[in-house]
């Protein structure tokens, strides 16, 4: 067991997101699904983890809202790879605000992933992830979340998210000014895992957010009569790393994601 | 229908529920939870959200929830508090009404921050009102006044979300002397709460409302209440406030946290 949850961890590195091309079926049954919209733009794809005679493929279409305040609508399409024939499909929904764009320059790196490990939640459920690196110009702020992940599962015709936007990357300045490069700081880096439990709750395996935290404290006054040596050792000496976790249980409908109690309810007591 | 009317008329709206059944009665379906998800035209979760059917109209549900949209410590954050219509069958979005909270020292975003009061509010014959309760006071603390309990007063007319009173506290908490921070001092508080009583009279075709309040004394030192023979435990206040056209209006220097500022006045 323990081999194969090391197998279902998310790892979220640039190799696992390989981007891969559509098929020709693909790309016909996003010709046919994208009449339904005014526009569509972006399209990628990646197998199906739980079938390889399937392919995810996601594109978005924009619904309204003026730049930075945009309302897009995501398509998911699990697609045969035979055949140009739409075999599920479901919608995710994003707002653009202050803290969250979607990029979609063609240098911009990908907003929207898919990732290719499979989520097995029970004996017949299978899930599949899609990832959101949407986090906006936020220097200043003194919370930033990115990395959102969302998990679908396969009910009939419909692909339902049964975990929506769940952060995996956050930052949070505990003190000090975000946009002060070089005033006081102490400041939280957190970087997180999904992995499956043994564990079930409601029919569905729990799910576990792994966060890795480095503390990163800056102290002004005591770097000033410090050679840069001594600035560079003092600035290591000031990192602590710490592992949050938090356990996710299905409640029938969705993994609830709350962002008051990730990437753990200690997390914002410090 | 008229006797029936008088009758709701000069009922007294009070806070008559406890906290834990109001929070039981208040739970959202997964099918309305992917509504609201829809309405809230903002990235993230909604925070705390609470659904009721409206008892005079059960086609219709009220909905209220937060969404985190700025800020990053407890205290210090920003939320998007929305209150929504939605239709009881098929869970679609029928009004949509939108205010942003920014904590600080007078408000608190709490899981238990919404009460959605569907008490009987009958402004006339046609129009009853229904009321969202903001529990997002802060706590007394060392502060000599605090407010709390919220009360919003909505209309549902036409398809249009309309709020009649904005943010009126019914509760209160005041420190007439000493201080609540050293235990070793002696200290004297008024604990206030309030309830509405929807009056006869009318204004623009609306009926007048009277907030009534009862504030209760609570000492530290007996040594201070000896002194103090012949002055009551508790005292009352009544505030009136009538419908301009527009909306409830409400005159905050009337309210009594002000008016029970002086304690020469006990």
């Amino acid at each position: 067991m323990k081999k194969f949850l090391l197998m279902s961890a998310l790892l979220f590195s640039g190799s696992v997101f390989a981007n891969s091309s559509c098929s020709d079926n693909a790309f016909r049954a996003w010709e046919k699904d994208s009449n339904q919209f005014r526009n569509s733009l972006f399209w990628t794809c990646d197998s199906y983890p739980a079938d390889d005679s399937l392919e995810v493929m996601l594109y978005h279409t924009w619904v309204d809202g003026k730049d930075g305040e945009r309302h897009l609508m995501l398509r998911v399409l699990l697609v045969k790879t035979e055949t140009p024939a739409v075999v599920a499909s479901g919608n995710l929904h994003i707002w653009e605000g202050p803290n969250i764009r979607v990029r979609e320059g063609d240098y911009d790196p990908e907003a929207f992933i898919i990732d290719s490990t499979n989520y097995p939640l029970n004996e017949t459920t299978n899930a599949f992830a899609i990832l959101a690196d949407i986090a906006g110009d936020n220097y200043c702020s003194d919370i930033v979340r990115d990395q959102f992940v969302t998990l679908f599962v396969r009910e009939g015709k419909a692909l339902k998210p049964v975990l929506k936007h769940l952060p995996l990357q956050q930052r949070y300045v505990v003190e000090g000014t975000a946009c002060d490069r070089y005033g006081d700081k102490k400041t939280l880096h957190g970087q997180g895992q999904l992995s499956l439990a043994d564990t079930k709750t409601n029919g569905y395996r729990d799910l576990i957010l792994s966060t890795e935290t480095v503390t990163d404290v800056y102290d002004q006054s005591s770097m000033e009569e410090l050679s840069e040596a001594e600035m560079l050792e003092e600035e290591s000496s000031g990192i602590e790393t710490k592992i949050y976790k938090t356990t996710l249980k299905f409640d029938g409908h969705r993994y609830p994601v709350k962002w008051e109690e990730l990437p753990a309810k200690e997390w914002w007591q410090l | 229908m008229r006797s029936l009317y008088s009758t709701l008329k000069l009922m007294a709206v009070g806070t008559l529920f406890s906290a834990s059944a109001v929070m039981a009665a208040q739970t959202c379906s997964p099918e309305q939870l992917e509504s609201l998800e829809e309405s809230k035209h903002l990235f993230g979760p909604l925070s705390w959200p609470v659904c009721k059917a409206l008892p005079n109209r059960p086609e219709l549900t009220l909905a209220s929830y937060f969404v985190w949209t700025d800020g990053a410590k407890q205290g210090e954050r920003t939320y998007q508090w929305n209150t929504v219509i939605l239709d009881s069958k098929r869970h679609k979005v029928q009004a949509v009404h939108r205010e942003f909270i920014h904590e600080g020292k007078q408000a608190k975003i709490r899981p238990d921050s919404i009460w959605l009061d569907t008490a009987n509010y009958a402004l006339n014959d046609q129009v009853r009102a229904f009321g969202v309760r903001l529990h997002t006071g802060a706590d007394l603390g060392c502060e000599r006044e605090s407010r709390g309990q919220f009360l919003n007063l909505f209309v549902y007319q036409n398809h249009i979300l309309t709020r009649l009173v904005e943010n009126l506290p019914t509760e209160y908490s005041r420190v007439h002397e000493g201080s609540m921070c050293d235990n070793s001092v002696e200290w004297e508080k008024e604990i206030a709460k309030s309830h509405l009583q929807i009056l006869p009279t009318t204004h623009y075709g609306f009926a007048d409302i009277k907030l009534k309040s009862k504030g209760v004394f609570e000492s530290k030192s007996d040594h201070r209440k000896e002194s103090r023979k012949g002055v009551e435990k508790s005292r009352s206040h009544t505030y009136i406030f009538k419908y301009n056209g527009e909306k409830y209006s409400i005159d905050r220097s009337e309210l009594p946290s002000y008016r029970w500022s002086d304690p020469e006045n006990l």
